[in-house]
């Protein structure tokens, strides 16, 4: 039988690295894809998400066990993400004019863009569409989209890893939706 | 254009399952019929859709097999200094049952440096002493009730009644007469 | 009962006591939504338990239009549709060590995305806050919300 999330953490704080990467095996795939979702970028992805999981280890002993797993290593995750976005939006634009190719060319900046992105990307491939009008929304709209949408968390969840209120939860998800329902209105 | 009373906040609490079961059923029932929540409700599910799809098409693509090694040498790198895992030795394998948890050396260096620190920079006199836990910021309280945290997207008055002893939360419509 | 039971029993409710105060599985939520109005001088009788209260907002009269009554558990949510399209959101999150009920509760009102109040409040067992001000069909709404649990 699979042990629980909780079993593990007690694992792990005993020093048992073995019941840290069944939890790691566990949850990378979700980490990664909240990482893809903010950076749309793999390597920046997978990076942030191992990144995340070694914070959590070395801080394995603060976990409190009243508290879910999966919403600590999320808000680490999350934090860690915006944390890369900020430098990188430090770094020249060269870079993104660069890094085109491979990431499909959604790091540009909202900056470099005019006024209509969805001009910008009409030719290019659907999924590329939404990466890029994914990549318009703030940081914050970002999170709480990707936590409701792709890994279907409630909001009394997504409140505890945003650190926010349930309230806040709610408008940011209507106005990164409205954002997103406008930016790719030819594919709705 | 047409509308609907029900509010878009509605049929968007309904489509993330955020409605206990009364109001979901209320909701459901209404939606059925109303042209413009199924709209509302279909747009929801598309842009859901479009944003799970675009994020596992890049997942699909991504390299999963040295994953747990990546970590596993992050971990390595953020290992602790050489004189920890001496001390953590000491404790697990080499520690005899009758001695204390930490060698004696480290509480005799420890209660030195404590002692010169103190020797040459004698707190001043009137530095401050640290401060308490900070208590929960309370916006208004009585007996029957305490406002933790509170917003609002209107003006708002919080009072506290003297002859009920109740709390009031009065959000503001801006009309004449408005209390208090 | 014994001295030599009683001395274990009481160390065991101290013990507890330090960490949560002893509360019901359940919580009840009691709305009570009323109309305010300078209209007239009626009183509905339904009211007279929390009359000392709704004479502190000085109307002239005072009608229930809506009361509702749920039981929850802690950390559920219970939802009740108020007049006018509003609608108030209302979790017990838990009971206090200062034996509280903590409520999150949230009123949500037209089409705004963000909710016209949010607040985390706590209230005593048997006790009540009200939300009020909200314009209603020429008077104003007085929504009193109330938490009961078994001690
Ligand atoms: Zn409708």
């Amino acid at each position: 039988m699979e042990s629980s999330d909780w079993e593990l953490v007690r694992r792990c704080k005993e020093g048992d690295r073995q019941a840290f990467r069944e939890l790691v095996e566990r949850y990378q795939r979700k980490t990664v894809a909240i990482a893809l979702g903010m950076l749309h970028d793999r390597e920046d992805a997978l990076e942030v998400s191992q990144e995340a999981f070694a914070k959590v280890f070395t801080n394995i002993q603060q976990f409190k066990e009243e508290a879910s797993f999966y919403t600590w290593l999320y808000r680490i995750v999350v934090n860690l993400a915006i944390d890369r976005q900020r430098q990188k939006s430090r770094q020249p634009l060269l870079d993104d004019d660069q890094g085109n190719g491979e990431s499909g060319g959604v790091d540009a900046t909202p900056a470099a863009m005019n006024s209509d992105p969805y001009e910008q990307v009409k030719d290019k491939e659907l999924g590329d569409r939404i990466r890029m009008a994914i990549a318009e929304l703030t940081p914050a709209h970002k999170a709480v989209i990707l936590l409701r949408e792709v890994e279907g968390l409630s909001y009394e969840e997504i409140s505890e890893i945003l650190q926010c209120s349930r309230g806040t939860v709610m408008s940011r998800l209507h106005y990164a939706r409205k954002r997103l329902q406008s930016l790719l209105r030819h594919d709705l | 254009m047409n509308t609907c009373p029900r509010s878009e906040r509605v049929v968007a609490l309904f489509h993330d399952d955020e409605l206990d079961s009364p109001l979901r059923r209320e909701v459901a029932s209404h939606v059925a019929g109303c042209v413009v929540c199924t709209r509302t409700l279909a747009a929801f599910e598309r842009v859901q859709e479009l944003v799970a799809q675009a994020v596992s098409e890049q997942l699909e693509e991504s390299d999963f097999s040295n994953f747990w090694e990546g970590v596993a040498s992050r971990i390595d790198q953020q290992a602790p200094p050489s004189w920890r895992l001496w001390l953590q030795l000491w404790r697990e394998r080499l520690r005899p049952a009758w001695m204390p948890g930490t060698p004696v050396w480290v509480a005799t260096t420890a209660a030195l440096l404590v002692t010169t620190v103190l020797v040459f920079h004698p707190p001043a006199k009137d530095s401050p002493l640290p401060l308490p836990d900070p208590a929960p910021t309370v916006l208004a309280a009585n007996d029957q009730a305490q406002i933790e945290s509170l917003s609002s997207t209107a003006t708002v008055f919080l009072w506290n009644e003297q002859e009920g002893n109740a709390t009031v939360i009065w959000v503001g419509d801006d009309y004449e007469g408005d209390r208090p | 009962m014994k001295r030599s039971r009683l001395v274990p029993f009481c160390f065991a409710s101290v013990l507890l006591g330090t960490f949560q105060a002893i509360a019901g599985e359940m919580v009840e939520l009691r709305i009570e939504t009323v109309l305010a109005t300078d209209s007239s001088k009626e009183f509905d009788d339904r009211l007279r338990d929390i009359r000392p209260q709704l004479n502190e907002f000085r109307f002239s009269s005072y009608r229930l239009v809506q009361e509702e009554r749920r039981r929850v558990n802690w950390g559920k949510q219970a939802d009740f549709s108020l007049p006018g399209g509003r609608f108030l959101q209302v979790v017990p999150t838990e009971y206090t060590t200062d034996a509280r009920i903590a409520l999150k509760v949230m009123l949500m009102e037209g089409t705004t995305p963000t909710p016209l109040v949010d607040t985390r409040l706590s209230i005593r067992n048997h006790g009540m806050v009200f939300v009020a001000g909200r314009r209603h069909q020429g008077g104003t709404l007085i929504i009193r919300i109330g938490a009961v649990t078994d001690e």
